[in-house]
């Protein structure tokens, strides 16, 4: 949408006032989040400005948080913490989310819209309110505070985006490839693992990888997932990723389906 | 061809055999939604029922003191008079058991959401119990008889219940029980003094005793004392001869009340009925209302900044656009709380924004804008943070928009704005209504940002449950307050999978 030759004075300026008005609103969106970049340099424990900062001079900066981080047992130990809790979670909410997904990915579901809300519940519900329901049921039952209960609060919040994730990468799914397969004689289980897993992978992964980051990073696929032009690209996406021989052998039952279907053709004649 | 039903392969109607297959898909289906659904259930779904259940839940005051709460349900509380001696002196048999397990001073606190004063009243009296003149009864049972000092005289006799000696038995049943708890034996433990009060209680009201030691005791009950637990009582604080006292105890003996909700409402639940609060203790409409209207505003703003920015990028070339996205994206790649932190620095009195407006000469340095802790604060910092989720469906709402419409409008004599107003904008409300309730639901329920940047003005009422959980230990409150925000967020959740469709999202459709 450039600027028609003939506009006139008043129009000029309404667009490139518009423009400068997106400018600030994008401006709005990021500065709040370079700022704090420069701000881990501080050699204060301030957690704003100082003079020695603004006037440039190298003393105002310093490594020492990062030292601290790397150093102190406390960091050390959350980080810990993610690096035992996040997998076990992962696995656990891409485990249970993919056979969701692909349940309900099923042209017959029964209360296919009462199971969907169930399942995206976690990201709608209040954080408060999760946390604190989990919190009073986890002791409750003795697991507050095990590794256990933080691994299970995790994966049921991680549960809704893997269910959307990979729902939205199984509608750029072709159909077609599984009844191939299953027309070739492999048994279901062949199939999912032979030729639809490679395929989804993709949305697997990034739907397994989301919730380990902050938990509302990503509700945009919430809104989005469906968008008229997802879906191909979605399904194009899943087919470069494939691994390669997943696709050389697809190549090969799909060529192989065809000269059936021909030889089936020619029979018919 | 027959006239039959047409059939399929292995002989069976088609008909039936194709319900069966679908029977089959529907079931496996099904069960590969099963353990997920499961999962959702037993991890997700069941605490926050529980949670819910908690909010009506009441069974503190019947479990710590039963005799009590047995005793006081003949009394009439609007009579103005104080219980029996009856209800005393099983409140004071509960109050020495609930003390010797710890529980009275959670009964304390509970009772103390409902009337002040409570909570210090129980402790008092708990510390005391044991120093009650009820000592005078062993003294003159054992004088009687020395079988009265051993234990295994009490066990002989109520071990199994006695029926001619109800009160003892019962006493005598939660004794050996609490003497258990701590892991002692109760036939080495000496009789407590509640034992004999409880004997002395039940020799005066019973006539025959099949055991002589019971008759003898009979016998000589005219030689002791008696001891009136309810001076006992109003000697360790007058409280006790306050009727509003027991009537509170009354009114809170049943296993559910609706008195959490009621106090979310700024109400109360008195012996007379519900009546509001007094005016200093109404919070929580305030804070509703804060809640509801922060939020509103957050959405308004949000929309304000989303839809230009959702029509430039819907507008501009995909190669451009796509650039610009990612400038929308990278925030929610941030951290919730590096956002937050974020605004710290900028909005603080010492903060970025005000260091620019000092150092550029708008405000003089003692004239500091105040932007954080305060409402303007949280409005600034969720807006930032649910920006995204505006801009996101407007966008995708507006892709769909043929830009043709426009070009129509305005070569059939419409001005820029008539052609926005009436032709652009009414196709891109799907998409301000599906952001507008996602921003919505998502700041209504919003915790960490108030509680960072909002200080005691900006809060929501997220950040009272909290409270309620972590420092006030009024779990019930908590909870009724959450059920209330919950039912608040599904209904929006339920309208928002009515206008675009939880499965199945087709924004601007």
């Amino acid at each position: 949408m450039g600027l028609p030759p003939y506009a006139t004075t008043g129009q000029r300026i309404w667009y490139y006032a518009f423009r400068v008005i997106c400018g600030l609103i994008f401006f709005f969106l990021i500065a709040p989040i370079l700022i704090i970049i420069p701000l881990s340099f501080n050699a204060e424990d301030f957690f704003t400005f100082t003079p020695a900062m603004l006037s440039l001079s190298a003393e105002g900066y310093s490594l020492k948080h990062y030292q601290d981080f790397f150093t102190n047992n406390d960091w050390q130990q959350a980080l810990w913490n993610s690096v035992t809790i996040a997998p076990m979670a992962t696995l656990l909410s891409v485990g249970f989310g993919t056979l969701a997904a692909i349940g309900l990915s099923q042209p017959h579901v029964p209360f296919r819209r009462a199971i969907m809300a169930v399942l995206i519940s976690p990201m709608i519900v209040p954080l408060i309110i999760s946390a604190a329901g989990m919190f009073f049921f986890y002791s409750r039952i003795g697991l507050q505070g095990t590794y256990w209960g933080v691994v299970l609060a995790h994966a049921a919040l991680g549960i809704p985006f893997v269910i959307i994730t990979v729902t939205a990468t199984l509608v750029g799914f072709d159909r077609s490839l599984t009844r191939a397969a299953a027309n070739l004689g492999a048994d279901p289980v062949t199939t999912f693992f032979r030729v639809q897993m490679p395929l989804i992978l993709p949305g697997v992964i990034s739907g397994g990888s989301l919730p380990s980051s902050p938990r509302l990073m990503k509700l945009w696929l919430f809104c989005l997932w469906d968008r008229p032009d997802k879906r191909p690209c979605h399904g194009k996406c899943s087919r470069a990723c494939a691994s390669r021989s997943a696709r050389r052998s697809l190549r090969l039952r799909q060529s192989l389906l065809q000269s059936q279907l021909s030889s089936l053709r020619q029979l018919k004649s | 061809m027959s006239d039959g039903p047409v059939l399929a392969a292995d002989g069976t109607p088609l008909k039936r055999s194709l319900a069966r297959a679908l029977r089959r898909e529907k079931m496996r289906a099904f069960l590969l939604v099963a353990p997920l659904l499961i999962f959702i259930m037993v991890t997700f779904v069941a605490p926050i029922a529980d949670m819910l259940f908690r909010s009506v839940e009441n069974n503190i005051v019947r479990d710590t003191i039963p005799r009590t709460v047995q005793a006081l349900r003949s009394w009439d509380s609007n009579s103005d008079e104080l219980p029996p001696e009856a209800a005393f002196s099983a409140f004071y048999t509960d109050l020495v058991f609930a003390e010797e397990r710890k529980l009275h001073t959670r009964l304390g606190s509970r009772l103390n959401y409902e009337k002040t004063g409570m909570s210090s009243l129980f402790r008092k009296s708990g510390r005391r119990v044991g120093r009650f003149d009820t000592d005078e009864y062993s003294k003159a049972f054992t004088g009687l008889d020395a079988a009265w000092e051993d234990p295994a005289t009490w066990n002989r006799l109520f071990a199994t219940g006695n029926t001619a000696m109800p009160e003892t038995s019962d006493t005598y049943a939660t004794w050996r029980a609490v003497i258990l708890e701590n892991e002692d034996d109760p036939l080495a433990e000496e009789p407590w003094d509640v034992l004999f009060n409880a004997l002395y209680r039940d020799l005066s009201n019973g006539n025959a005793f099949d055991d002589p030691l019971l008759s003898a005791a009979k016998a000589g009950l005219g030689s002791i004392e008696p001891v009136s637990i309810r001076e006992q009582l109003v000697d360790v604080d007058e409280d006790w001869e306050d009727p509003e006292v027991w009537k509170t105890i009354q009114t809170y003996a049943a296993s559910y009340t609706p008195g959490y909700f009621l106090n979310s409402a700024d109400l109360q639940l008195t012996g007379e009925g519900v009546s509001a609060r007094p005016e200093n203790e109404r919070i929580y409409i305030k804070l509703f209302q804060r809640t509801l209207f922060m939020s509103l505003v957050i959405t308004f703003s949000c929309i304000l900044l989303g839809y230009p920015v959702a029509w430039l990028l819907a507008n501009l070339p995909a190669r451009t656009a796509n650039v610009l996205l990612i400038l929308v994206l990278l925030p929610f790649w941030t951290s919730l709380l590096v956002r937050t932190s974020a605004w710290k620095v900028l909005l603080q009195q010492q903060g970025v924004i005000n260091d620019i407006l000092v150092w550029s000469g708008l405000i003089d340095d003692a004239g500091r804008l105040v932007m954080i802790n305060n409402q303007t604060g949280t409005i600034i910092a969720m807006t930032h943070i649910l920006l995204p989720f505006m801009i996101l469906p407007l966008y995708s709402v507006m892709k769909t928009i043929p830009p043709s419409y426009l070009r129509a409008a305005k070569s059939l004599g419409a001005t820029n704005w008539t052609a926005f107003w009436r032709v652009y904008f009414p196709n891109s409300v799907p998409g301000i209504g599906a952001g507008s309730i996602l921003v919505f639901i998502l700041a209504i329920g919003y915790y960490i940002t108030p509680e960072l940047v909002g200080g005691t003005q900006g809060v929501f009422i997220s950040n009272r449950i909290a409270f309620h959980i972590s420092s006030s230990l009024n779990w019930g409150l908590a909870a009724a307050l959450g059920t209330i925000l919950l039912a608040a967020v599904l209904i929006l959740y339920w309208a928002y999978d009515k206008m675009v469709g939880i499965d199945n999202v087709k924004l601007g459709g």
